[in-house]
């Protein structure tokens, strides 16, 4: 449960569980929704997949994410985006302008 | 035996059991705490088995029809399970045995007219991105 609550924390991860919802998506899909470089989408979608919250699978060469939530850890998800996401996605959003990784 | 076989057969033991204590306290004509007990009971096995259906994935190249309805499906399926399953507990540690058969016979309509929906809309997804048949 610890994995969970650690892969819940982060703000950017918890925006790829939410782009995850429409579907599933391509590694660099994904990537795409953020200003980050690759290594640290990698280790973000580590973090998930450690967790269990989301599966990847081969698909030739391209990697597909897809949602592995139960209903508790989505339901801790909306937990964790009504207390304290839009703080956070804030944050974000001004590291982005800057150009810096999170 | 791989992993799929001993979870499907796990699965269909303890639903064997589950229509066997059933079966058994409706022979006995069993009524009062054991019979609220059991169906109590029943409640959480309906929310812990909701709870952990989004997590049970096909791999995708099997999938019976469009992946991003399928995920939806299976994750308002879960979500219909456990809050039915919860549902369902309260009503039969609350209420009285005669209201309490009358809201879980609701509930399981419900559920059956919910999943039948999904299933259908998913499957409907399928066929329309099967393209037509030449001839």
């Amino acid at each position: 449960m610890n994995k969970v609550f650690k892969a819940l924390s982060d703000p950017t991860r918890r925006r790829v569980l939410q782009l995850l919802r429409a579907g599933p998506m391509a590694a660099g899909e994904l990537a795409d929704h953020f200003p980050v470089s690759k290594p640290t989408m990698s280790a973000h979608f580590g973090v998930l997949r450690d967790a269990g919250l989301v599966e990847a699978e081969k698909n030739g060469r391209t990697v597909i994410y897809r949602l592995k939530m139960s209903v508790l850890e989505e339901a801790l998800m909306g937990f964790a985006q009504a207390f304290g996401l839009h703080i956070e996605l804030d944050e974000a959003t001004a590291l982005a302008g800057d150009g810096k990784d999170t | 035996m791989n992993k799929t076989d001993t979870r499907l057969l796990r699965s269909i033991v303890a639903a064997g059991l589950i229509v066997a204590v059933a079966v058994a306290l409706a022979w006995a004509d069993v009524q009062g705490p054991w019979l609220r007990a059991f169906l109590v009971f029943l409640g959480v096995v309906l929310m812990v088995s909701g709870n952990s259906l989004p997590k049970r994935l096909q791999p995708l190249s099997s999938m019976r029809c469009e992946t991003s309805r399928e995920q939806l499906m299976r994750r308002l399926t879960g979500w219909f399970f456990v809050l039915a399953g919860l549902a369902w507990t309260i009503t039969w540690v609350v209420l009285s045995e005669s209201t309490a058969k009358t809201i879980t016979t609701v509930i399981m309509a419900a559920g059956a007219v919910v999943i039948t929906t999904y299933v259908g809309w998913c499957m409907a997804a399928r066929r329309r991105a099967t393209p037509p048949r030449e001839g």
